[in-house]
């Protein structure tokens, strides 16, 4: 598997706050990876990182190989950024925002962008202020595409849209990637866009990455076990389990177990993505890795 | 009628002129401080610089293509102002009037004002208080430089002029007023020493040749006036630009690592 983001200890400091710690993860190139975790978790922080935007306080970040705050011209040129606020100069005409975009970026592609708004029924001649939401998302996403990125980031793309414009972003996402091989990089809180674009997941939560994976790999690790009501002080020490949930005559464990049997007594059924997220999310101290040890590459 | 270049242009109109002549660096301290803070106040920083031209590239095609406009501005408005000062001012008139709308310095107050803009853009991140905090500044600098500054880049040359009385004590000699080439700048209030070599009051004294009363100083006594003469302008110019040159240089630089390491 090649890295198209490799984090190494990662660390950022905002004044006296850890927006990330000690955080190692993998993108992998050539597949649409969820970034998900809780608000603050520091999503938006990695996001920034990776283009350079911000500076790691410790530890460091590749970029499709190259260090985005000594090497911003490679990187800036192949990777796409749609962040949250989808910023876009309002005075601009949609025409003037890809004049921007075509003389800020040497791999500008003109005619696909061009041809992916107006099939969109996007007006090129009109100011972005007075576009609706979904057709400044769609401006915003052109404009990162046109780039021909090797790798695309977006940040909480469908926050904020309705469900068809939603649908639409999320189509068109899922074709270019389709086309071009771009490597996806999305935080979202909706787990169910991401189950139908994304293929690897990354939760992180409170700076620090809990579970990286690929989806369907993570899905089969992980069973729902319902079985007679067990001590919850057992159940809380056993590191398989993930969160548990008792009531008067059950207990039902979410576990991470590789392949093992249940337990006799036990019915294990597979989970579904959501609960599978919700359970990290509910129980942030589970599966946050020991921080690496930093070891010195060898290139 | 041609108004624009009638050399009987009223006094008024010059003075607009030459108002205009110091306020434009000011003008342009804002706009230096809005192309900063205006991307920095929103998130247009997002936008910019996430292109595929870097950061530092963002800065310096910013700082260079201001530099470039608003001193061809400043080059323009230099021109007229030339033009209008030398068909009002007479030969002799004092050179050093013009000092402040000058060539040389105006080059260098625009350049100041710009950088000065840009580093209050990128540490203040907003607007509002960055073009405030410009104004003010730049002002301040201004004044402080010229009051301070400005009359010791050379020590002035010295006009003096001897005044005594008849032993009688019935007539003065002389002149109270030492006489320099035309259009010198007096930089100071004549000093005035007596024959015994002290420095006195320079107004209200008394002398007389002796005997000398009390409270009277022994003539003859000679006034000193320090002057900056004609000659030393453009010197002067030359030496007030590079002040303010080196000032927007060192202010390009807070402003680009300000820039650098923004968010």
């Amino acid at each position: 598997m090649t890295a198209a983001i490799e984090a190494t200890a990662l660390s950022k400091r905002f004044r006296r706050v850890w927006a990330l710690r000690d955080c190692s993860l993998q993108v992998p190139a050539g597949h649409i990876t969820a970034l998900v975790g809780p608000n603050g978790a520091g999503k938006t922080t990695l996001l920034n990182l990776a283009i350079g935007l911000l500076a790691p306080s410790a530890g460091g970040i590749r970029t499709l190989g190259w260090d985005p705050q000594r090497q911003p011209e490679p990187v800036l040129e192949r990777v796409g950024y749609v962040p949250q606020e989808r910023p876009l100069y309002p005075d601009f005409t949609v025409d003037e925002t890809l004049h921007m975009g075509r003389a800020l970026n040497p791999r500008w592609d003109e005619g696909g962008t061009r041809g992916r708004l107006l099939r969109r029924g996007i007006p090129l001649d009109r100011r972005v202020r007075h576009l609706s939401g979904g057709q400044r998302a769609q401006v915003s996403l052109a404009l990162a595409l046109g780039k021909r990125p090797e790798l695309l980031l977006l940040d909480e793309p469908a926050a904020a849209l309705d469900p068809l414009a939603r649908r639409e972003l999320l189509t068109e996402l899922v074709d270019t990637v389709a086309a071009d091989g771009t490597t996806v990089l999305l935080s979202s809180h909706l787990i169910a866009d991401v189950e139908r674009v994304c293929d690897h997941l990354v939760i992180i939560s409170q700076g620090r990455v809990q579970l990286a994976g690929d989806i369907d790999a993570l899905r089969e690790e992980h069973r729902l076990l319902v079985g007679p009501r067990m001590d919850p002080a057992v159940a809380a020490a056993d590191p398989t389990v993930v969160s548990a949930r008792h009531t008067g005559r059950e207990t039902a464990l979410l576990v991470r177990r590789d392949g093992a049997s249940s337990p006799a007594g036990w019915r294990s059924e597979p989970v579904s993505l959501e609960e599978l997220v919700l359970a990290y999310l509910e129980n942030p101290a589970v599966g946050a890795l020991p921080p690496p040890t930093l070891v010195e590459a060898a290139s | 009628m041609c108004l624009s270049l009638n050399p009987q242009l009223g006094s008024s109109a010059w003075s607009w002129i030459a108002l205009g002549g110091l306020l434009f660096p000011l003008l342009v301290g804002i706009v230096g401080a809005k192309t900063i803070s205006r991307e920095l106040e929103g998130n247009g920083y997002l936008l910019a610089w996430t292109q595929g031209v870097p950061r530092r590239q963002w800065f310096v095609r910013r700082a260079l293509v201001l530099s470039c406009g608003t001193l061809a501005g400043a080059a323009v408005l230099v021109a007229v102002m030339q033009g209008w000062f030398a068909a009002q001012r007479g030969a002799g008139d004092p050179i050093w009037d013009g000092f402040d709308i000058g060539p040389i310095v105006l080059a260098g107050y625009t350049l100041f004002a710009l950088a000065l803009g840009m580093a209050a853009g990128a540490l203040l991140k907003r607007t509002s208080p960055a073009v405030a905090v410009t104004l003010f500044s730049y002002i301040a600098v201004r004044v402080t430089i010229a009051v301070v500054a400005r009359t010791r880049y050379l020590a002035p040359l010295q006009a003096s002029s001897v005044m005594s009385t008849n032993p009688a004590g019935t007539s003065v000699t002389g002149s109270s007023l030492p006489q320099f080439p035309a259009g010198g700048w007096t930089t100071g209030s004549p000093v005035v020493v007596d024959a015994a070599g002290h420095t006195i009051a320079a107004t209200g004294y008394c002398f007389s040749a002796p005997p000398v009363p009390a409270g009277c100083h022994p003539a003859p006594i000679t006034l000193f006036q320090p002057y900056q003469p004609a000659s030393r302008f453009w010197l002067f110019q030359g030496i007030e630009a590079v002040i303010f040159v080196g000032l927007a240089l060192a202010l390009f630089a807070v402003a680009y690592r300000l820039v650098m390491r923004a968010r």
